[in-house]
């Protein structure tokens, strides 16, 4: 008899399995028939991931109060000698995992929907929706995976996406350069990873995240060095994804790949995979383990963020927002403030996306000028990323600009914003971590966390409103180069509808009302409050306080960016200043040349080299081998010719000679046979004489 | 049913061999229709096999028998039969050579001689992966040189003579090592069913025992080739070389220890592995592109086959005292190959070796002697046979247009060959081992062997796995950059090169090449017990003998 339950719970997978499988089916569809679908398919895979999302909407309610519900289902078994070794695609149905989806499939559908216009007239629109549909669903796969092993699967798939997304100009050479780049790099973080998963498949002998949290359920992850390096090496992983120091060059590279995909990819999902790998794993980190994750996130942080002060391409000071974000996360993991940094990952979803979506709508337009420019005659290559050409935007694009405010207030951290809710959160936590510590241990160096996350609050405030101003604000520059481009200018305008709901809906999304009533806290908010974990760290402090600093830190980067960018003169002319910091903060701290130096080049020298040995000593012993083979082959023949064969030929020379001197009693006369005759019988005689004597 | 996979051929080149020179249309159809035929068959087959239930469609006729008098009698069997470990190298060799044909339509020189030859290297590989007894075995093996000698050789590129050459004397060497041991072991083994007969004894184990002792007279013991018989030290003589318990010594080592290193040795030049490699680049640059596919897709497996068969089940102890010189040879391979192949200008020569890297991944496999391993190297060798199928035939693809496969001389081919670049791109993640392609499993499972080994039966050291990991970023490498640089960026061709009739994408014939190769790489990346349900349950016992000595 199937309960009632089961059935529901079977129902609940199959959906979940239908979420995953359907955008698969887009691509495999997409990729061979694209070409003959009418618009190349893009209402077809929009559709599909519109039917995602209402099946995620869908599940979300079935699933949110209920336990969790994991299914395992069988792949393969290998009969070990002990037991069969069975290896699942498991499946966790639980509100994360869930929630999750939702954010999903609905930023993967609203950027299907932005693309049909923002692509459409661009170079293989074929390929595009399939690539999209790919990456959502490896993402979904990583979102429900309760296994390791398939979570890795999915999450190199999902890098797969990103290496085609990222190079889908790939007749650029930097796009083709950056694919290969942010591969390689997320690469790097994988063996690591691979690691972790030897670790835990050698010490528990399965990757079953079930059976793992049955194995620690009572005692916890043992402090062993092994186990830490086992964390590590998972972490390592998030390190390469998720974009932390040092891995963390690849992500402005990244920005090569379509507007879109990157905010769909490179600011909002799978960037955040490795924070959900964290939180999947959190069981088998050990506390050192969580310590070092802290510190990387804060690092990152603040490494992140100060790039983005001096950047002029407007995708680029997204992209190091992003990484500076993602190590706020990060760090929030590692302070244990896990609902915070779960929040986070949420609430940052949702307000990058929408950044990066009004930042593609500012290049469309940016585009469209340079193509008003060139029917007008005056054809100039200016880069359309770059925000000093930009400016006073904000009343020619009035709903771009509203969805930028919102979700510019909201990546700062302003109150009444969905990120102040979650960054506060953050900052908390990390506060009541380091008392904590402080009270424990009375080491003062666990205050770096909290007070590096301040500064790097501010930092962010401050290059987001230089951001603002930049782009919606004052003049736009561009006039003070060409002042013909006045009438082009006047024709910028808002994009169509197809581009202006997702950016809608995503501002929207960015209010504190979706996420909790309270605009201050979001600690008793519907989601949090879900997410809550039962953290070891005794609140030490008023929440008062962390949210007065959040506060006073935003405002004080806020008023400090606008105090200098405010005054409108800002110009390209005053941007001239080329001092080493500068340099420095523009070039992302000079880490590609780093990785050249200390990475690629000895790389790139040791293949040479090895590809000499090959070719020098073990071809060269062996061609040596050969030709000490022909020189004794020639002393051999010489033997032969000269003593063998000398011998033989003195053997038949003496037989010559004997032959001949024998042939001379051949004389042919009676007479002298007769001779030779008496001769014998003389010499037999005396023989026998000298015998009988 | 095996037969028929190994003496089709045969009537095939008789055929071909009695039609006009002029009618080279038909030699290629015949060709292809062979290969066909034993593609069929062997499907049947794999499907028919039940796993784990011992030695299939045996076939066992008596070849050679001769009474030696005092010195006992000598058998050699035509003796064909599956098992778990051949299963597959079977159902691989059918699917290489069918491609192999295919890739070989527009071979222009001497077709006759050409497909005569073809059509007997497609034999003798079948012979040497489904015969199970030695002799017979070493014949096959022998033989496939001649073949190959003549293709690289005659139909090869500039360099032919000297890759030819070299190709044989390498592989002639490592016989070399094999025959010897053969001959021991011959020397050594009895069949005891055969020489019970003889002897006048109807109970088998009777007759073990009482050979146990010594009681049975030499002119009465049948000498065998069988390697099944091999197995069990039962069959052995007493005082003979190869007994468990013999005294004979060289250099401090016994004389089995030095069977198993010769056997090894012996494979490992045909696998190749670093540092008997060398002339594998040089063979595949200089081969024709379908010879290249033969090469790499079956042949290199046979160094593979010949390690299990006969290394690790005839001599098991061999395989525990040098588990960790065979893991270090392998992860060496695994990395120096890897590094070679970043270094390499060459499209065909940096996907050879990246065939030796892949390769080296199979001995670390074996040196685990652990479930995961044993398994994946045998899925590697399945794997592999298929990527690296695809691998050459892609070089191929551009060869055949402009007759130049330097990386350099191209940029952004994608803008010209869409299709093309898709195949490629597909090629290349399979093969440094993305998920959901077959490689990923066995290099997987692979890693996860070498790196259980320590807490399973302590023959590997951790750091082999993690140094081996190392090949998998470095195939990454080497790959992403020429996809980089080859594809990607804007369309330039070095001037100079002689395009035949341009850049045109792929056409029917090789898409019918390359996309079931690719469509079987997903295949057994998305479901390993396809292949794993058919040798896992063998490979199992040999680890449990291997692991009581």
């Amino acid at each position: 008899m199937i309960s009632l339950e089961t059935i529901l719970t079977l129902q609940n997978v199959f959906i979940a399995l239908l979420i995953l499988l359907l955008p698969m089916g887009t691509f495999g569809v997409l990729y061979f028939f694209g070409s003959k679908l009418p618009r190349k398919g893009d209402w077809l895979a929009t559709g599909v991931m519109g039917i995602c999302l209402g099946l995620s909407v869908f599940l979300l309610t079935k699933t949110w109060n209920l336990p969790e519900t994991v299914a395992q289902i069988p792949w393969f078994t290998l009969p070990g000698l002990q037991r069969d070794i069975p290896f699942l695609i498991s499946i966790a149905l639980n509100p994360l995992a869930a929630v999750m989806m939702v954010v999903v499939t609905l930023i993967s559908f609203l950027v299907h929907l932005y693309s049909i216009e923002y692509m459409y007239d661009k170079k293989n629109y074929t390929r595009y929706f399939p690539y999209l549909g790919l990456f959502t669903s490896s993402m979904i796969g990583i979102v429900l995976s309760d296994n390791l092993l398939v979570t890795f699967m999915c999450w190199e798939l999902v890098g797969f996406a990103s290496y085609l997304l990222i190079g889908f100009w790939m007749e650029k050479p930097a796009a083709a350069r950056a694919s290969k780049k942010a591969f390689l790099i997320n690469r790097i973080g994988d063996v690591g990873f691979l690691v972790g998963l030897f670790i835990v498949y050698a010490k528990f002998g399965t990757f079953d995240l079930a059976e793992l949290r049955e194995f620690l359920a009572y005692t916890g992850i043992s402090e062993q060095l092994i186990f830490t390096i086992a964390g590590l090496g998972i972490f390592l992983g998030c390190v390469g994804k998720s974009a932390q120091f040092p891995l963390q060059l690849w992500l402005p590279d990244a920005m090569e790949g379509p507007t879109p995909a990157s905010a769909l990819i490179h600011a909002a999902t799978m960037v955040a995979a490795g924070i959900y790998l964290l939180a999947k794993t959190y069981l088998l980190l050990t506390g050192d383990a969580l310590l070092v994750i802290a510190f990387t996130g804060t690092l990152t942080a603040l490494l992140g963020a100060l790039p983005a002060i001096v950047q002029t391409d407007i995708k680029k000071v997204l992209a190091y927002s992003t990484i500076s974000q993602l190590g706020f996360m990060v760090m929030a993991m590692g302070v244990q403030a896990y609902d915070a940094a779960l929040f986070h990952l949420i609430t940052h979803a949702f307000f990058k996306a929408c950044l990066f979506l009004t930042a593609g709508a500012v290049i469309h337009e940016m585009h469209h000028v340079k193509q008003g420019m060139f029917i007008r005659g005056y054809f100039n290559n200016f880069d359309t990323l770059n925000m000093k050409l930009m400016g006073g935007l904000r009343k020619k694009m009035p709903v771009t600009f509203a969805a930028y405010f919102i979700s510019c207030m909201a990546l700062i951290g302003v109150p009444f914003f969905s990120g102040f809710l979650s960054k506060d959160a953050i900052l908390e936590g990390t506060m009541q971590w380091a008392l904590h510590h402080y009270k424990t241990s009375g080491q003062t160096f666990y205050f770096l966390i909290p007070v590096t996350a301040i500064l790097t609050v501010s930092v962010t405030a401050y290059y987001m409103i230089r951001q603002m101003i930049l782009v919606f604000f004052g003049e736009f520059k561009l006039k003070t180069f060409y002042p013909q481009v006045e009438p082009v200018f006047q024709k910028i305008h808002d994009p169509g509808w197809l581009m202006k709901i997702p950016m809608v809906v995503l501002g929207t999304l960015s209010v504190w009302i979706f996420f909790s009533v309270n605009p201050l806290s979001g600690h008793h908010g519907w989601l949090m409050e879900k997410l809550a974990y039962v953290s070891p760290i005794v609140p030490q402090l008023d929440a008062l306080v962390a949210l007065l600093v959040s506060v006073l830190a935003v405002l004080a980067g806020a008023s400090l960016a606008w105090y200098r960018f405010r005054p409108a003169t800002y110009l390209i002319q005053s941007d001239t200043d080329h001092s080493f910091v500068k340099r420095l903060l523009k070039n992302n701290w000079y880490m590609d040349q780093l990785y050249q130096v200390i990475l690629i080049k000895p790389g790139m020298q040791l293949a040479v080299l090895s590809a000499w040995v090959d070719r020098t000593i073990i071809d060269g012993l062996i061609h040596t081998i050969a030709y000490a083979g022909v020189l004794f082959s020639y002393f051999v023949s010489f033997i032969d010719k000269y003593l063998l064969d000398g011998i033989v030929n003195l053997g038949a020379w003496i037989s010559l000679r004997i032959g001949r001197f024998s042939r001379s009693f051949q004389q042919g006369n009676v007479q002298g046979y007769f001779a030779y005759a008496v001769l014998g019988v003389v010499l037999v005689f005396l023989y026998l004489l000298i015998i009988e004597f | 049913m095996l037969s028929l996979l190994i003496f089709l051929p045969f009537i095939s080149i008789f055929i071909i061999a009695s039609l006009p020179m002029r009618r080279y249309y038909m030699h290629k159809v015949i060709t292809l229709f062979t290969t066909a035929i034993q593609l069929v068959v062997s499907i049947v087959l794999f499907v028919l096999y039940k796993p784990g239930k011992g030695i299939q469609f045996e076939e066992k006729y008596n070849w050679i028998e001769m009474d030696l008098g005092k010195v006992g009698k000598l058998t050699a069997q035509y003796f064909v039969g599956l098992d778990g470990i051949n299963v597959s190298m079977m159902l691989l060799t059918a699917i290489v050579m069918f491609v192999g044909a295919l890739a070989s339509w527009k071979i222009v020189e001497n077709r006759k001689g050409y497909f005569s030859l073809f059509l007997l290297l497609c034999a003798t590989i079948h012979g040497c992966f489904l015969a199970l007894d030695f002799l017979l075995f070493f014949i096959f093996f022998e033989f496939m040189l001649l073949p190959m000698y003549f293709l690289i050789g005659i139909w090869g590129g500039p360099r032919r003579e000297y890759a030819s050459i070299k190709f044989f004397l390498y592989t002639l060497l490592g016989s070399i090592f094999i025959l010897i041991v053969m001959i021991g072991l011959y020397v050594s083994v009895v069949d005891p069913f055969q020489s019970s007969l003889s002897a006048g004894i109807t109970d088998v184990n009777i007759f073990k025992t009482r050979l146990a002792s010594g009681q049975i007279n030499r002119s009465e013991m049948v000498h065998t080739f069988n390697m099944l018989l091999m197995k069990d030290p039962a069959n052995y003589i007493p005082g003979s070389v190869f007994h468990t318990l013999s005294t004979y010594t060289l250099w401090g080592y016994s004389a089995r220890a030095l069977a198993f290193l010769a056997i090894m040795i012996g494979f490992a030049i045909k696998l190749p592995s670093v540092p008997f490699h060398t002339w594998l680049p040089d063979a595949h640059v200089e081969a024709p592109t379908p010879i290249s596919v033969v090469l790499a897709g079956v042949l290199l497996k046979i160094g593979g086959y010949g390690m299990i068969r006969i290394g690790y089940s005839i001599f098991p102890e061999g395989a525990f005292h040098f588990a960790f010189a065979i893991g270090l040879i392998g992860v060496i391979s695994v990395v120096y190959a890897g590094l070679n192949a970043l270094a390499m200008k060459d499209l065909k020569k940096m996907i050879a070796y990246s065939s030796v890297s892949h390769m080296g991944f199979v001995m670390l496999g074996l040196a685990s002697v652990t479930v995961e391993g044993m398994n994946g190297a045998m899925y590697q060798m399945v794997s592999h046979g298929i990527l690296a199928s695809m691998l050459f035939l892609i070089a191929g693809v551009l060869y055949d247009r402009t007759h130049d496969r330097m990386i350099d001389n191209y940029r952004g081919l994608a803008v010209k060959m869409p299709a093309y670049t898709a195949v490629v791109i597909i090629a290349f993640f399979a093969s440094f081992g993305l998920p959901g392609f077959s490689g990923f499993i066995a290099e997987l499972f692979i890693l996860l062997g070498a790196f259980n080994a320590k807490y399973t039966n302590g023959l590997l050291p951790q750091w082999m796995a993690i140094a081996a990991t190392a090949g998998i970023l470095l195939g990454a490498v080497y790959y992403l950059w020429t996809l980089q640089r080859m594809f990607f960026g804007k369309f330039w061709i070095r001037s100079g090169i002689t395009w035949k009739e341009g850049l045109y994408d792929l056409d029917f014939r090789e898409k019918f090449m390359l996309v079931p190769l690719a469509a079987l790489a997903v295949v057994f990346g998305l479901f390993p017990h396809l292949l794993l349900n058919v040798f896992s349950l063998e490979l199992k016992e040999i680890i449990k003998v291997i692991l009581v000595k």
